[in-house]
């Protein structure tokens, strides 16, 4: 069995002006998003945040499976009433994951962080004040 | 830019039409190795510009069955991984009878006639105003 790498909160989670920004590792697996979905979601509970941003920017391959986990990790935190935008997913990923038909139905995806920032900060379109 | 990108690029020529939207037609037929080279460049496409909308103009594919629209199916889903949506554009009559008639659904692709009406909508969408301007 793999050793789980150990990630602490202030290495995976930047806040900015009250919105989340997790950047999923590169050497992310099943083991370890379970441990991250759990993290982020106490994260998200004991922090007034106004979105949740994932960032893929860093991860160099995915398969369904492990899209469908950060899926799971989305719907948590929409659960919490906090808002997420999925951003930073490398073309080569975006190419394998379309053809093998992962579902992404209902997911928000934007193509850079600052959209995403734009969209869930208070007062932006959309948002309230 | 290698051969192979080339020729991706020169058999699918994608451009940026705006700030933010991409524009492609595609003309001929549409097989499993073209369908690929058209994602690629999209999302090659989209991922250098961040565009956030991409116009596929299928007037000139010549024949459009289930296997083609499955492959646009796919298109659209890459593409909208990377926050880039898809307007299908050069839907003919022909082609629309023949979609519903195959019972092929499209989902929440949004379609138009023409380019001109895709453009409308993305334009609508990124808070774009045309104005005509006024002679003196």
């Amino acid at each position: 069995m793999s050793e789980i790498p150990a990630y602490t909160t202030r290495e995976i989670i930047k806040n900015v002006e009250g919105c989340a920004i997790f950047t999923v590792p590169n050497d992310v697996d099943q083991s370890l998003i379970d441990t991250l979905t759990a993290q982020i979601c106490q994260y998200a509970a004991t922090h007034a945040l106004c979105g949740l941003i994932v960032d893929f920017s860093s991860l160099k391959a995915a398969n369904s499976r492990l899209i469908q986990s950060l899926a799971r990790l989305v719907q948590a935190i929409e659960l919490l009433g906090i808002p997420v935008r999925l951003t930073g997913i490398p073309a080569g990923i975006a190419s394998a994951l379309a053809l093998m038909d992962t579902d992404i139905d209902g997911i928000e995806i934007r193509s850079t962080i600052d959209r995403c920032l734009a969209e869930l900060r208070p007062g932006s379109a959309g948002r309230p004040a | 830019m290698d051969t192979d990108s080339f020729e991706k690029y020169e058999q699918n020529p994608i451009n940026q039409l705006w700030d933010d939207i991409l524009f492609l037609p595609i003309v001929g037929m549409v097989d499993s190795a073209r369908a690929q080279d058209i994602m690629d460049v999209m999302l090659e496409m989209a991922e250098r510009t961040g565009a956030r909308f991409a116009i596929l103009d299928i007037r000139g594919v010549s024949v459009v069955d289930s296997a083609v629209a499955n492959h646009i199916i796919k298109i659209t889903k890459s593409t909208r991984l990377l926050g880039c949506t898809t307007i299908l554009t050069g839907v003919t009559p022909a082609v629309a009878q023949s979609l519903v008639n195959l019972g092929i659904d499209l989902g929440d692709i949004a379609t138009s006639a023409q380019v001109r009406d895709a453009l409308k909508l993305a334009f609508n969408e990124l808070g774009y105003v045309i104005h005509q301007q006024t002679s003196a």
